[in-house]
């Protein structure tokens, strides 16, 4: 049973061989650990949402591998000190639930839509079937 | 000791043989003699000088007689009216010995009933008890046939997921990319770079790309999020849209 982990780094806005060279060498690290690589992405190119290390560009790459557990850590340390990136992440990947799409129930009035309708019926049931007992006024008289 | 007197000796001998002792005396003892009066028995024949002589009987007073009677009878009185009291005692104990029996007999009875009733009722507790019982082990053979059904359906659906898991690594590693080929996947990465970015609008249709407007879809072109090609990330093809692009940059 693999363990699918996904590594996205941004690498410092470079020259196409440097790039492909710093992203060579991040992929290097997972190789060397006894990984294989599965898929390999760019994302390409973009403005980063602020100034990391006084730059406003980066390439965004996205690996997926796969490696032994406890050899992870030296991955990350191993990536955590090379120079030329500006972010790194590492995930582990779960397979997606299957989503159905609500939009046509999200778009009804309140009252029709199958969440609220679940609702009301918890509220009922958490109402005290059996009545409280009156107070009887003979006895205490 | 010697009982015949020398007196009476030789009249003994003479008269008669049945008389006997009626009393005796020690006052005038000498010697080893005892002095003892004789009488004879009741139906001796009387005495020869005394055979014509008629016994004189005391004439009663007046009313003596009466008071005898009275006294008679008060006496017999007293005897019926004890023996009446011993009788009706004896009744008593009968009527309460009887009475007893009674009772008895009623208790007898009364267990009987009870047994009756304690036999009847543990019957239907008895088939009240099976019943249920059998309600119960209905119940239980069902749950053990649910729960063996659900067992078998679990192990069938791990099998599933095991074999599907087997066959998802499997994929997954033909899907490794060799050593020597990183650098070539890495160049073909970086020149066709994925955007996974796409705004939706109120109908569900679909613009992929981080900056691309509605007007630079053609509406035929456009993808909705129910068509099932959509339905995972990142499948959008740009290729359209890149085409478009490199058209409007040509121009």
């Amino acid at each position: 049973m693999f363990i699918l982990y996904e590594m996205a780094f941004i690498v410092k806005h470079l020259p196409k061989i440097k790039t492909l060279t710093v992203a060579k060498r991040c992929v290097d690290q997972v190789l060397k650990a006894g990984g294989y690589v599965s898929k390999i992405e760019s994302l390409g190119l973009q403005d980063l949402p602020q100034t990391m290390e006084g730059n406003s560009k980066g390439s965004y790459f996205v690996v997926r591998f796969v490696a032994p557990t406890a050899s992870l850590d030296s991955i990350k340390t191993a990536v955590k000190l090379d120079e030329e990136l500006l972010r790194r992440f590492f995930v582990v990947i779960t397979k997606n639930k299957p989503v159905e799409c609500t939009l046509h129930d999200e778009l009804k009035p309140p009252i029709y839509r199958s969440e609220v309708q679940k609702m009301i019926k918890e509220a009922d049931e958490r109402k005290p079937k059996v009545p409280y007992p009156e107070r009887n006024v003979e006895l205490l008289l | 000791m010697n009982l015949v007197t020398r007196s009476n000796h030789l009249f003994l001998k003479l008269a008669q043989t049945n008389w006997y002792p009626c009393s005796t005396s020690f006052e005038h003892c000498t010697g080893n003699l005892l002095i003892v009066r004789w009488r004879k028995m009741r139906l001796d024949p009387p005495n020869l000088n005394k055979r014509m002589k008629v016994p004189f009987k005391n004439p009663l007073e007046e009313g003596e007689q009466d008071e005898i009677s009275r006294l008679h009878q008060m006496n017999n009185f007293k005897d019926e009216s004890l023996r009446i009291y011993l009788k009706k005692l004896y009744h008593k104990a009968i009527d309460s010995a009887a009475a007893e029996i009674r009772e008895a007999d009623e208790e007898e009875q009364e267990h009987r009933e009870n047994m009756e009733y304690l036999n009847k009722e543990n019957k239907r507790l008895a088939a009240v008890r099976e019943e249920r019982i059998r309600k119960e082990v209905d119940e239980r053979l069902e749950y053990v046939m649910l729960s063996k059904m659900r067992h078998n359906e679990k192990a069938q659906r791990l099998h599933e997921e095991a074999l599907q898991a087997l066959q998802d690594a499997e994929e997954l590693v033909q899907s490794f990319i060799p050593a020597d080929r990183i650098a070539a996947a890495l160049e073909e990465a970086y020149d066709n770079p994925v955007d996974y970015n796409y705004a939706i609008d109120s109908k569900g249709f679909m613009y992929p790309g981080l900056k691309t407007k509605p007007t630079d879809i053609a509406p035929e072109f456009r993808p909705h999020l129910n068509d099932p090609d959509v339905a995972k990330i990142g499948a959008i093809d740009l290729s359209p849209l890149r085409q478009k692009h490199a058209e409007k940059a040509a121009n």
